[in-house]
């Protein structure tokens, strides 16, 4: 039995309250307000004196939590000193780590399982404390014990992407060439901290002039925890608005503003490719409408680093009757992981997908990084074909006496080895497995340190178009147009897929989700799926994805990442189409219809 | 979630005694129900599974295009059945856009009638409010978006049902069985301000249930029309909706008109005045505009839901003009 | 830079950080082996392994900054 006494202190849930002097301290040891980041370069003040045109202005973005459909939780049971945990994991090897810490264990005495993961989107890494308090219930109990999560819970205490407010001033010249960016931002990251947005004007447009200040602000909340491309949304939105703001005092088009001052040669391929596709030319020059309904069209920028790091190994294993394995500690987020690694080794063994299974999400299995920052796909796929590789090498040693040819002579396709030069003369892969000594014959193979390659970063751009019902203020989104570069892209299917969800979720960004806190309790009135507003079927736009494959040469795959890079300027170019369409911006997320009746004086 | 029992009354007089007991819910669909037990705001220790009672699912219509609904009825069944389709397309439509195909093949018409408000200081369960023996309101001094424009004080919860609004504009009537008979009110009646009591949103008593829903044939040339504005296109509650009914006589004058409002006040709101407005004219858009605005008069918004008011106008200004046959340009 | 994207071989991997310390690429290495943690992200979000949350035992907020140095109580010496 436990008797907690509770006792009410002072508390602040709204960043504004909490930057007041008089604000009750979210820590005692420390101001609400945050010391500054700050990046500058060149010379700000110069660079507005030589502005034709400027725009001064301020723009919020609410707390949007992750609502990943399978909530944080792990069932945990012990054998003796040993812990197996079945958990919802971004990262099995972190959360091994995190318990071996916890409970003073060698790491080999911990195996973490993570078959399939419903989400996380950033979320989940690391033993969190559903996962301590799972294995130590379960220790206490001397049994299994499951800990889920319920969706109020998941709302409240497993992260968010925090709140900002960016005073954005920015000042371009005649032509539209940017002079100089400046961003004053305050994010709230409740208890926690990385509010930061500045990072999409540093890097989406050529601007020699910039100074940007980002400042975390404590409330009482519940923490912020990294939230696909922290950061990136939230100034993307500010920042492309902005760019309208001042294409439209200079008279140029929006699209044309932005290929000005685009550094990058990929994106300027993508604008092209994008606005034939969407027909921009058309629709932004001859807005139409119907009755009380207006249309507008909008455009941004996405950025992103997709390129992989060194740690993960994959094991590739061929067995007598003809099955091939690939094992790889890593786990799928949802992005298809699991279907493009094993395409990967396939290809590179020249076997039918069917024939080889790929197992992920076991600790047993060879090392393998988190899911996040849009790395497993470049990270792991560079392994698992250099696996693939080493035992497609084994696999002709053992083929070259059989067929009396030097293994260098032998090629694999379609389940078949043959002598290069006399095609007639091959074994199937099935009757070469027969050879196999043993049972089985594996091969390790390892990401070796990225070979440098064509750019470190990967350029994309949104279309978007809407409809704005202006006696309701109600926002519907019509239709997208995406166009990315993810390197070399393994499966069309699941790649599509990843750019229908950064879509959606930027849907839900840029018109309904706002985790509400009631200022009279500080508790959050809207922790369900029900009242908090997530985009359903008929809220969802057509989406059209376009792949640029930059044959970028960073690794033994060339594949980049992208959940990210798709994530990033959805949000955006909704905000830059609802501004097209009632011809006032809305400055504030979400676009919800009070906010769309005021920008156009209806209330 | 507290431990229940379900139970299946023999009949309807062992139900409404069933239902007479503390500590006792009726179950139709579940919809609600469910949600109420999950946030622990019902914990009944008994389930009174209505399901159990034979021929309460029925759509009766008579001749002349009155309806006799039964409770049980599935919002889905409502929407597609083509004599509410013929007659009351606004009843029909009404369900039609209610939730999800999902929740439609659960969801009953008693259950819409009687489900629990969606204010969100009402389902949270760490605050004890006016509804639930409080002593205030939160939504007054707090985040009141979505609460009353309308007929709000001391509680500023809306209405949720879809159907309610169309119900009272068809005039309809509900019959309510319990342990002391049977009595039949109109639908209108059937909910109650929160001057009168906060803690409830309709006049059933302990042990009442709602066993037909009487609609009677719409009055000559009738036309009818159901609009709802919501955020989300899908899944969504309204924030507002409007219902009209309009006869006409042979001069195509308005001689008959009912304009009821939805998610704007915590009981389905009638707004007399507008009907006033139509009455002997002719329907055009400047008329239409003029009762809209009859509608809105008295709307005392909150801090925060000031917009609701054009939203509502609009939703009553077109579903005038769609009952009317006139183009409202949304279509 | 601070807010470039995620270029890990661009990264400077500091030292010093309490072993109780995590952020999301606390989880990933650095080309020399030590965790990356980087002081000057804005937008990384720590917590405290002893915690879970983003304060440590003694109510103070985690951080690159507060919690590199053994100046606090808790802090704990990585290997």
């Amino acid at each position: 039995m436990i008797k907690v006494d509770y006792a009410p202190m002072p508390f602040v849930v709204a960043m504004e309250d909490a930057m007041r002097p008089d604000a009750p301290a979210v820590f005692e040891s420390g101001a609400n307000v945050g010391s500054p980041h700050v990046n500058e370069t060149g010379n700000v003040a110069a660079g507005f004196e030589s502005a034709e045109a400027s725009v001064d202005a301020v723009y919020t973005t609410p707390v949007q939590t992750h609502v990943s459909l399978e909530t944080h939780g792990a069932v945990a049971s012990w054998n003796g000193d040993e812990l197996t945990v079945w958990c919802s994991t971004q990262g099995i090897f972190g959360v091994r780590d995190d318990l071996a810490v916890h409970f003073s264990l060698p790491p080999e005495n911990v195996r973490v399982i993570t078959a399939y993961l419903g989400g996380g989107f950033g979320s989940k890494f690391g033993a969190g404390h559903e996962v301590i308090i799972a294995a130590e219930l379960a220790r206490m109990a001397r049994a299994p014990v499951k800990l889920m999560l319920s969706r109020a819970e998941e709302h409240v205490a497993t992260g968010n992407r925090p709140s900002s407010r960016q005073h954005v001033r920015i000042g371009a010249a005649r032509d539209g060439a940017l002079t100089a960016i400046e961003l004053e931002q305050h994010g709230s990251g409740g208890i926690g901290g990385g509010s930061g947005s500045a990072a999409p004007y540093l890097a989406l447009y050529r601007c020699a002039n910039f100074r940007t200040r980002e400042r975390n602000v404590y409330i009482n909340a519940g923490p912020a925890s990294p939230m696909r491309a922290p950061g990136w949304p939230q100034g993307c939105f500010a920042l492309e608005l902005a760019i309208d703001e001042l294409a439209r005092k200079l008279n140029l088009d929006r699209l044309e503003m932005r290929r000005r001052n685009n550094p990058s040669p990929v994106r300027a391929l993508e604008f092209d490719l994008g606005a034939r596709a969407f027909g921009w030319d058309e629709r932004s020059r001859t807005p139409k409408s119907r009755g009380p309904i207006r249309r507008g069209v909008g455009v941004a920028s996405a950025a992103w680093h997709g390129i992989g790091a060194s740690g993960p190994q994959a094991q590739c294993v061929a067995y007598r009757d003809g099955r091939v394995a690939v094992r790889i500690g890593t786990q799928d987020v949802g992005t298809g992981t699991r279907t493009i690694i094993a395409m990967v080794a396939a290809e590179e063994l020249g076997l039918p997908l069917r024939s080889v299974t790929a197992e992920i999400g076991d600790t047993r299995y060879l090392f393998s990084l988190p899911s996040g920052g849009s790395m497993t796909a470049p990270s792991t796929t560079p392994a698992v074909r250099q696996a693939a590789a080493h035992l497609k090498g084994k696999l002709m040693r053992l083929a070259a006496p059989a067929l009396g040819a030097s293994p260098e002579d032998l090629v694999i396709s379609d389940g078949v080895v043959r002598v290069r030069a006399e095609p007639n003369r091959a074994i199937k892969f099935a009757d070469l497995c027969r050879r196999i000594p043993g049972d089985s014959l594996a091969a390790d193979g390892e990401h070796v340190p990225n070979y440098g390659g064509y750019s470190m970063t990967q350029a994309g751009c949104q279309f978007a178009g809407v409809e704005v019902d202006i006696e309701t203020g109600i926002v519907r989104v019509t239709d997208f147009v995406a166009v990315h570069d993810a390197g070399v892209i393994v499966d069309p299917l699941t790649a599509r897929s990843q750019v229908n969800g950064g879509i959606i979720m930027g849907v839900g960004f840029a018109l309904f989700e706002d985790r509400r806190l009631d200022p009279q309790t500080g508790l959050m009135v809207n922790p369900t799926m029900d009242d908090y507003k997530l985009p359903g079927v008929f809220d969802t736009p057509e989406i059209r994805a376009y792949f640029v494959e930059v044959a970028n040469g960073i690794t033994n795959t060339g594949v980049l990442g992208m959940g990210e890079a798709v994530h990033v300027a959805a949000t955006a170019a909704i905000g830059c189409a609802v501004a097209d369409a009632i011809g006032a911006p809305v400055r504030d997320l979400p676009l919800t219809p009070d906010r769309v009746l005021a920008a156009i004086g209806a209330v | 979630m507290k431990q229940f029992a379900v139970v299946a009354p023999a009949d309807l007089a062992s139900a409404a005694r069933m239902l007479a007991e503390p500590n006792r819910s009726a179950l139709a669909g579940g919809v609600d129900l469910l949600d109420l037990l999950k946030l622990e705001l019902a914990a009944p220790a008994e389930l009174v599974n209505l399901k159990a009672l034979g021929g309460l699912d029925r759509i009766e219509s008579a001749p002349g295009g009155a309806l006799r609904i039964g409770p049980l009825v599935t919002l889905n069944q409502l929407a597609a059945s083509p004599a509410v389709r013929e007659r009351h397309p606004a009843l029909a439509d009404s369900a039609a856009q209610a939730a999800t195909p999902q929740v439609r093949n659960l969801a009953t018409v008693g259950g819409n009638l009687a489900q629990r408000p969606r204010c969100w200081y009402f389902r949270n369960p760490d605050i004890v409010c006016l509804k639930k023996g409080g002593t205030k309101c939160y939504a007054v001094a707090g985040l009141n978006r979505y609460h009353a424009i309308l007929g709000g004080g001391p509680s500023f919860i809306v209405h949720p049902s879809n159907l309610a609004p169309a119900l009272v504009a068809y005039d309809a009537a509900v019959t309510l069985h319990g342990p002391e008979g049977a009595r039949k009110i109109a639908v209108g009646d059937f909910f109650t301000l929160p001057k009168i009591d906060p803690r409830r949103e309709n006049v059933l008593k302990p042990g009442e249930i709602i066993t037909a829903i009487e609609v009677p044939a719409p009055p000559a040339r009738a036309r009818s029309a159901y609009l709802e504005a919501r955020e989300k296109q899908s899944f969504d509650w309204p924030l507002a909706s409007a219902v009209t009914v309009i006869g006409l006589n042979r001069a195509d004058e308005v001689a008959y008109a009912r304009i009821v409002m939805g998610a704007v006040a915590p009981i389905p709101w009638r707004a007399p005045s507008a009907e006033k407005v139509l009455l002997g004219a002719k329907l055009d858009r400047a008329l239409a505009d003029r009762a809209a605005q009859a509608a809105l008069a008295g709307a005392a918004p909150l801090a925060h839901n000031a917009y609701k008011i054009p939203i509502a106008r609009a939703m009553v200004r077109r579903a005038i003009l769609r009952a009317g046959g006139i183009p409202d340009e949304t279509a | 830079m601070a807010n470039e994207p995620v270029n890990l071989s661009a990264r400077e991997s500091g030292a010093g950080f309490c072993a109780m310390l995590r952020t999301k690429f606390s989880y990933f290495r650095a080309p020399g082996g030590a965790r990356l943690i980087d002081p000057a992200s804005a937008t990384a979000c720590y917590t405290c392994m002893r915690t879970q949350r983003p304060f440590g035992p003694d109510d103070r907020p985690a951080g690159a900054d507060s919690c590199r140095g053994a100046d606090r109580a808790c802090f704990v010496t990585e290997d």
